[in-house]
């Protein structure tokens, strides 16, 4: 089962936009946050410095274990690994190798680094930070997976790139369309951004499981973010809103992150005009979202 | 972020008339230092109307909100007896029902005249703070426009020349953001002062912590403590309990100083 010339360009090109584009998204998502709070904000190329600053910078290490040294490092190469099995443009690279039930389990894979990284730190705030991303993970990711099980389901296939091909061509469903709004809210909370932001919350305690990571560490899990934004943004557009497409590669790559921008646009609108949930609260709204979700997948059995 | 630009104009202002933007260090023995000319009166009414302008922006767009609603009604709760027994002051107070303020209960300067409608509300909770520090802000604009309009044209300096004796005592009670604030000078020789003592409102507001955030989760306490708004310098002693064996020991400011200054000292 060897890989294409073809695909490992592909693989090459995914994991270069997935590394280098991403910062700038991020950096788009900082400067309209700040204009909305009617101020001037950072330059786009903020995250660039700050990953520059940051692989810079000393470490300093508040415990001596196999989890606080290799956490980051776990959580950055399972995204990677990740951007290789997601469409940005055309049909996955690795889509030999993996599915959707592999891409569900390795995006888990980078929440559970996270939740380590906290634990193994040896301070409260980071065992605090961690409670919270366990109990977030358990009610975001069903959404996610029941979201991603409705688009399989009308396309009759686990492939993502057999589920793109689909979606092209048929046009808005009734279940596509409850569950795009559910996973919508999803993605949100998986990009740690408000009303969800709740792992990460500084006010509260103090960056929660990243609160003793510094230095390389710490530009590995923030890269690790900026990575999230452009994989599930993409993995978004490709999927639910697949219309405008191009047989052509170039061309239908532009669209996608065309598509990914104006997407994380809303993101960051709905960041900034919100405040942040309650863990408590943030359960049981996520509780009725899989709800809904369940409900998109009973309408995608039913045949809409 | 909203609150600091509507800020920004009031500092720019306060350069204009007492040349600092925040520490004003108008006032003197006697007086302040300098007066308002006839000249800044327009722009001082055009600044101020700006801000109860945009403060009712705000509020109209704050008022409603669900999940502002969601974090903090019902949060962060001292009951009516609570607050007295425990002798808050400000608007800490004012939320709970307790309606003090020492500009209607002892006026000074010049409140007899201009008067002033305290907010009280009695939702006991962060929300209720919220909005009796914004009725405020409204009520200060008031104040603002009608003092200008009633402002009579005499000295803003009493006549000082007569030496202060000494072994004199005054208190003074002002109606601070925080609460009442009280300061107590005895006159010394020289015509300096001999004891001079700040009492400030976060002395007891802070006491209301510990009801507020017990049993509640830890994302409370930021937005509770915060809705106290404490001036941490304020207080005045440093208490520690060590766990294990329940003691209870309150450092003195000598013990303080040796602390602070041990943590530098060379090995």
């Amino acid at each position: 089962m060897g890989l294409t010339t073809g695909q490992i360009g592909l693989g090459l090109v995914n994991l270069a936009l997935v590394l280098f584009l991403s910062p700038l998204l991020e950096g788009c998502i900082r400067k309209l946050v700040a204009i909305v709070h009617s101020r001037i904000g950072p330059p786009l190329t903020q995250p660039y410095l700050d990953i520059l600053k940051l692989l810079g910078k000393e470490e300093i290490v508040s415990a001596n274990n196999f989890l606080f040294r290799y956490s980051a490092i776990f959580a950055f190469a399972a995204i990677l690994l990740t951007s290789m099995l997601v469409p940005i443009g055309a049909r996955p690279p690795l889509e030999g190798s993996g599915d959707i039930i592999v891409f569900v389990y390795i995006i888990t894979l980078s929440a559970v680094m996270i939740m380590l990284s906290g634990v193994s730190s040896e301070s409260p705030y980071g065992i605090l930070g961690a409670a919270r991303e366990m109990m977030m993970v358990l009610t975001v990711e069903p959404v996610i997976i029941i979201a991603l099980i409705t688009a399989a389901i009308k396309a009759g296939s686990l492939q993502f790139g057999d589920i793109m091909d689909y979606h092209v061509t048929h046009g808005p469903a009734l279940s596509m369309v409850i569950v795009s709004v559910t996973l919508f809210l999803a993605i949100v909370a998986q990009l740690a951004r408000l009303p969800f932001d709740i792992v990460e919350a500084d006010q509260e305690i103090m960056e929660g499981p990243f609160v003793e990571q510094s230095g390389p560490k710490l530009a590995l899990f923030k890269w690790t973010f900026y990575a999230k934004e452009l994989i599930f943004a993409a993995l978004f557009v490709s999927i639910f809103v697949p219309w405008l497409h191009s047989a052509n590669y170039g061309l239908n790559l532009l669209y996608v992150l065309i598509k990914t921008l104006l997407l994380l646009v809303i993101v960051g609108v709905v960041h900034a005009v919100n405040p942040r949930l309650r863990i408590d609260q943030a359960v049981r709204y996520f509780a009725i979202l899989i709800f809904v979700t369940v409900i998109g997948l009973a309408f995608a059995l039913a045949g809409s | 972020m909203q609150a600091w630009r509507i800020r920004e104009p009031v500092m720019w202002l306060c350069e204009k008339i007492t040349g600092n933007r925040k520490l004003l260090g108008m006032n003197v023995v006697g007086g302040v230092r300098r007066d308002i000319p006839k000249s800044m009166h327009d722009e001082l009414l055009r600044v101020v109307t700006r801000i109860d302008k945009d403060t009712r922006q705000v509020l109209d767009a704050v008022v409603n909100d669900t999940t502002l609603h969601m974090r903090c009604v019902d949060v962060g709760v001292i009951k009516n007896k609570e607050a007295i027994a425990l002798s808050l002051l400000g608007p800490s107070a004012r939320a709970s029902g307790v309606a003090i303020d020492i500009r209607i209960d002892h006026p000074y300067a010049a409140y007899a005249e201009v008067g002033c409608e305290i907010a009280v509300e009695t939702g006991e909770d962060i929300w209720s703070r919220v909005v009796v520090r914004l009725k405020e802000t409204l009520e200060a604009v008031r104040i603002i426009k009608d003092s200008l309009q009633m402002m009579p044209d005499t000295d803003i300096i009493a006549d000082m020349r007569q030496p202060i004796p000494p072994g004199k005592t005054g208190l003074a009670s002002v109606e601070a953001p925080r609460g009442e604030t009280h300061h107590f000078v005895i006159t010394g020789e020289d015509a300096r002062p001999y004891r001079w003592k700040a009492r400030a409102p976060t002395f007891q507001n802070l006491q209301g912590v510990e009801i507020m955030v017990a049993g509640e989760s830890v994302a409370d306490v930021p937005i509770a403590l915060g809705s106290l708004d404490p001036c941490f310098s304020c207080t005045e002693r440093l208490e520690t309990v060590d766990v294990r064996s329940g003691e209870v020991k309150i450092y003195s400011k000598k013990e303080l100083y040796e602390l602070s200054r041990s943590k530098f000292k060379r090995r």
